[in-house]
């Protein structure tokens, strides 16, 4: 081995706590990317694998004649496309009364498009007239089994159905009614695949959809020009791959997954080049005569530079492998855990090469840029001026002079106040690692804290009823439902599928109806004042105004069951979920077509049972579905659990960063004084008071940073919460008036820990030693 | 006034026409060097005598091409080293200059044999199994695995002599190299300047310590930027009688 190779690493090893601590940083921020990258790829890949095994339609349409619609797919360039039935009856399971769907699958063969996979029973017998299959989330709440049977309402009877089989349907990996409901209460909805011949008899439905599949490898805009010819051929609502509901939810919850698979890598390496950058430029300050002397003795500065980028290069390097290596293993089990949490059947687990040789190359080039400055620095050293026993003692400036000008603070106090600004960029790295473990907390909490306030927004604000209950038109009504013992309010509500079209811009959403002047729903505007709902025309979530670049006051068309209407967008509201329409019930109900149903919006009691409360209304003759509001919050909980956990990760690990970030600062700071500490305690000035003195300072850096950490952090925060918003998720930054402060204090606590290494070595720090080299 | 030198000298190692050193400009200036006429034999040990500040130590930075003169002439070797540019004067010293300093500024991450490897590895001169023998000409052979950590004042010193004989310089110059060390430790390296200018390598000592130039077959005295005196010594003493 080189002689320069093996003064490098033992150079390191001398520093090994600082060095650990900056490669414990890149390891995490190469680990990080690596972990968290490649499950967004490996989860994309388990998607689409799924996807292409069940042939997941490109476009469905619906509309009055589906066999136009898939013969013009075909003409369009689809490669396949078939019709099916899907209509949503009331159901009985377990039972639990409920609005589900029934799809049609072909009476022989399988699916062309949207096919589905059993995991448990068969597949459906062939000339069968009484089997189903049950998707996958129905099955596991209600806890059926093949043989089972579920109630499917239908032509005015009750048909028993026998379970089959239990399917994975790509369409419902993420069980969603609509694009406007991908959260509701999972009692509330379940999804039967039946033969089509016996849809069609127990319905007395004809084929209500066309699904086209575009060639495999087909661009992703591909679907474009299938959608529009499926619409020119009577379709009335055409939603391609990218707006079906499943996918949708889930791609949002990647693409969040995608942006912090950069953002936080990058927080943790820029921090990780900071320390570097620490660590050396101190080694080089005191390697200046040493420096010296080998520039004296002929060595060039090139030579020079590259031995102390080597520096940063090995401890990049072995940060980065290690990081690649724990995030190889990570990402498969993170993969895995995601797939597993969503019932994704495929689980795709690959270990990119080119993405360990990217974590390998993000871990040189942060050390090569860290170490960039502080070598570039050595090599301009000036052989005779290295060697020069004393540097000139600096003049003091602005700072220095009104400080001295503090005759009442004490001595150690103002020696500290100096010391802030006599070594700038010292300073700066320490306020920086403040920064940057801020950004990272702030972040993180705020995102959490974020969408905790918007779905009490939205469960205690907007969405105030407890419980949404359907019942068979004409059947029980208001005052049965208010005299339910836990029932203290009773409303009426319309509600129905509808597509808003503005030009030749749409958009599929719902449209409910509400008594005026009513308490199950608060209509918040965008300005945070309340409105009221119009007497004519409808209030949209403000997002659509931006979807069909459509202002209030405009005409908008609501298309409905292929029947046209003229409303006016009468005002705007901003909901934390979902961009639906609002009308009055008078409205909504001379908009969506009656579908044999009433429902009912219910307030209940605090103290009422909610389970026995479901038990006993859907017990009641004549209700066909009831949804618990906070069975819906357990379903976001359920929804946003790995987002939690990586969130309360990476809290977890800007501590760690802002401790590692701080911890070589503050050794930096107390090797670069061992002089002036040594000859502190030569003349009895106790350890703990110069350790004192020392963390007066060090904090006080730490408490410069903190300004600048929280502006950034909220901005942070603000952009990881905009990267989530869409029209199904608006969500705005919210935290406790404390949670600020209280980020502060937690980095100012973990500078303060931070400084423990620091005072073992101002204790073991030789006295007698360094004021004898001194004072040769 | 600055004396004329004598011409003892038959094959000049150094030679100084009228040189001058100043550092910073206006009010600041330092006029370190005011006009220095000198010459040093070839294999002739030479010690340039001065108080703290005289500018003895910028003297012996420019004749090792450290520092570069502010104007006049320096020739090295035969070789004028008069506006080289920074990497030509690296490449000069690599070829031309051995430097020893009073803090010794040995690494302290490697081995006495590695400080000395890793000026040969640097600069791409000389012979790293040469190492132990360089030692060894120390008296330090033995202790090729201590670090500097490891070793006396005297000892780190006489390493630090053999690095810089790790490029076979022709000029060996040592800034008080006795500065740190005690007495009978200052001694023992003297001895070994004296045994280097023996072996015909010219040697330059910068000191202030008077004693010191009792070994010196010329002792060029410096004052205030100025050569004082130069005076050729018949017969220095021998190291071991030098006290102080």
């Amino acid at each position: 081995m080189r002689v320069t190779t093996r003064k490098s690493l033992r150079d390191l090893a001398r520093q090994r706590a600082q060095v650990i601590a900056v490669g414990v940083t890149i390891l995490l921020g190469v680990m990080l990317y690596v972990t968290t990258a490649g499950a967004f790829l490996n989860l994309s890949d388990s998607y689409q694998q799924t996807y292409d095994r069940l042939h997941f339609a490109d476009v469905i349409a619906t509309g009055p004649d589906p066999q136009a619609a898939a013969d013009a797919a075909i003409a369009a360039g689809a490669t396949d496309a078939i019709t099916r039935i899907q209509v949503d009856p009331p159901m009985r399971i377990d039972g639990t009364a409920l609005v589900g769907r029934v799809i049609s699958l072909p009476d022989s063969g399988r699916a062309a498009v949207d096919d589905v996979d059993v995991i448990e029973g068969d597949y459906l017998d062939e000339g069968a007239t009484d089997q189903v299959l049950v998707e996958k989330h129905a099955a596991d709440t209600f806890g059926l089994a093949p043989g089972d049977t579920v109630e499917i309402f239908g032509q005015g009877t009750w048909h028993t159905a026998t379970v089959q089989g239990i399917v994975v349907s790509a369409e419902y990996i993420w069980a969603a009614r609509s694009r406007q409901e991908v959260i509701a209460d999972p009692h509330s909805f379940a999804v039967v695949f039946a033969p089509e011949s016996v849809a069609r008899e127990w319905m007395g439905a004809e084929p209500t959809q066309a699904l086209a599949l575009l060639p495999e490898g087909a661009d992703a805009d591909a679907s474009g020009p299938v959608a529009v010819a499926m619409r020119d051929a009577g379709a009335h609502d055409v939603v391609t791959w990218r707006d079906q509901p499943s996918h949708a939810t889930l791609q949002e919850d990647l693409d969040g997954f995608n942006e912090m698979s950069v953002a936080f890598p990058l927080l943790f390496l820029t921090a990780a080049g900071v320390a570097s950058y620490v660590m050396l430029a101190r080694r080089i300050l005191r390697e200046r005569p040493i420096i010296g002397t080998l520039m004296a003795s002929g060595a060039r500065r090139g030579r020079v530079l590259r031995h102390y980028l080597s520096q940063g290069v090995i401890v990049g390097l072995a940060g980065a492998i290690v990081g690649v290596i724990l995030g190889a293993a990570a990402n498969g089990a993170v993969t895995s855990a995601y797939t597993g949490a969503l019932g994704i059947p495929d689980t795709v687990v690959r270990t990119r090469p080119w993405m360990l040789v990217a974590g390998l190359a993000f871990g040189i080039v942060v050390g090569l840029l860290g170490a960039f400055g502080p070598a570039l620095t050595a090599s301009r050293t000036a052989p005779a001026e290295a060697m020069r026993a004393s540097a000139t003692p600096l003049t003091p400036g602005p700072w220095s002079r009104f400080v001295a000008r503090l005759g009442r603070v004490p001595v150690t106090t103002r020696m500290a106040l100096r010391d802030v600004g006599r070594n700038r960029r010292r300073t700066l790295a320490t306020a920086l690692g403040g920064v940057l473990a801020l950004v990272v907390v702030i972040a993180s909490v705020g995102m959490m804290t974020s969408i905790l306030e918007a779905l009490r927004v939205q469960y205690h604000e907007v969405a105030t009823q407890d419980a949404t209950v359907t019942v068979a038109a004409g059947g029980i009504d208001a005052d049965a439902l208010a005299a339910v013992a836990g029932v203290t309010a009773v409303e009426p509500t319309v509600v129905g599928g509808a597509t808003a079209i503005a030009g030749d811009k749409s958009y599929a959403t719902s449209l409910q109806g509400f008594e005026p002047g009513t308490a199950m729903h608060g209509f918040l505007a965008p300005d945070s004042s309340t409105v009221a709902l119009p007497d004519d025309g409808v209030l949209a979530g403000k997002a659509l105004t931006g979807i069909l670049d459509v202002e209030v006051g405009d005409t908008i068309t609501l298309a409905v069951g292929g029947t046209d209407h003229e409303v006016r967008l009468a005002g705007l509201v901003d909901e934390p979920l979902g961009t639906s329409l609002y009308a009055t019930t008078g409205v909504a109900a001379d908009i969506l077509p009656s579908q044999g149903l009433d429902t009912y919006l219910l307030s209940v009691d605090d103290s009422a049972d909610r389970d026995q409360l479901r038990d006993q209304i859907t017990g009641m003759e004549g209700v066909v579905a009831y949804q618990d509001a906070d069975a819906v919050v357990g379903v976001v909980d359920s929804y946003l659990g790995l987002f939690y956990a990586f969130i309360g990760v990476m809290i977890a690990l800007g501590s760690v960063l802002a401790l590692a970030m701080i911890y070589v600062t503050m050794a930096v700071s107390v090797a670069e004084r061992t002089g002036e500490l040594a000859t502190l305690r030569a003349a009895g000035v106790s350890v703990g008071k110069v350790a004192r003195t020392i963390a007066t300072e060090n904090l006080l850096a730490t408490a410069l940073g903190i300004p600048v950490g929280l502006w950034l952090g909220v901005l942070a925060a603000r952009a990881f919460l905009a990267s989530f918003s869409n029209d199904l998720f608006n969500l705005q930054l919210a935290m406790p008036w404390w949670m600020l402060p209280a980020c502060a204090l937690g980095v100012l606590a973990a500078a303060a820990l931070s400084q423990w290494p620091a005072v073992r070595a101002v204790r073991r720090v030789d006295v007698a030693t360094v004021v004898r080299e001194r004072a040769a | 006034m600055t004396p004329t030198a004598p011409a003892v000298a038959t094959d000049t190692a150094v030679r100084l026409d009228a040189v001058t050193k100043t550092f910073g400009s206006g009010d600041a200036a330092v006029h370190a060097l005011k006009g220095i006429d000198l010459e040093i034999g070839t294999g002739q040990l030479a010690v340039v005598l001065g108080p703290s500040g005289s500018g003895k130590t910028t003297l012996c930075n420019i004749i090792g091409g450290i520092e570069t003169a502010t104007s006049g002439d320096v020739t090295v070797g035969g070789e004028s080293i008069g506006g080289r540019k920074p990497a030509e004067l690296s490449d000069f010293r690599r070829d031309h200059v051995g430097f020893v300093f009073q803090f010794f500024n040995l690494i302290p991450t490697l081995t006495a044999r590695e400080n000395i490897e890793v000026i040969i590895e640097l600069t791409g001169r000389g012979d790293k199994t040469r190492a132990p023998e360089l030692l060894e000409s120390v008296g330090l052979g033995d202790r090729g695995d201590s670090f500097p950590s490891q070793l006396s004042g005297g000892q780190q010193q006489r390493v630090a002599l053999a690095r810089a004989l790790a490029t076979d310089p022709a000029i060996l110059l040592a800034d008080e190299p006795t500065g740190a060390l005690d007495l009978d430790t200052g001694r023992q390296i003297l001895a070994l300047l004296q045994e280097l200018r023996d072996r015909g390598r010219t040697v330059v000592v910068i000191t202030h310590n008077t004693s010191v130039a009792q070994i010196a077959d010329r002792v060029i005295t410096v004052v205030d930027g100025r050569i004082e005196s130069i005076k050729d010594n018949a017969s220095p003493a021998n190291a071991a009688d030098v006290t102080w």
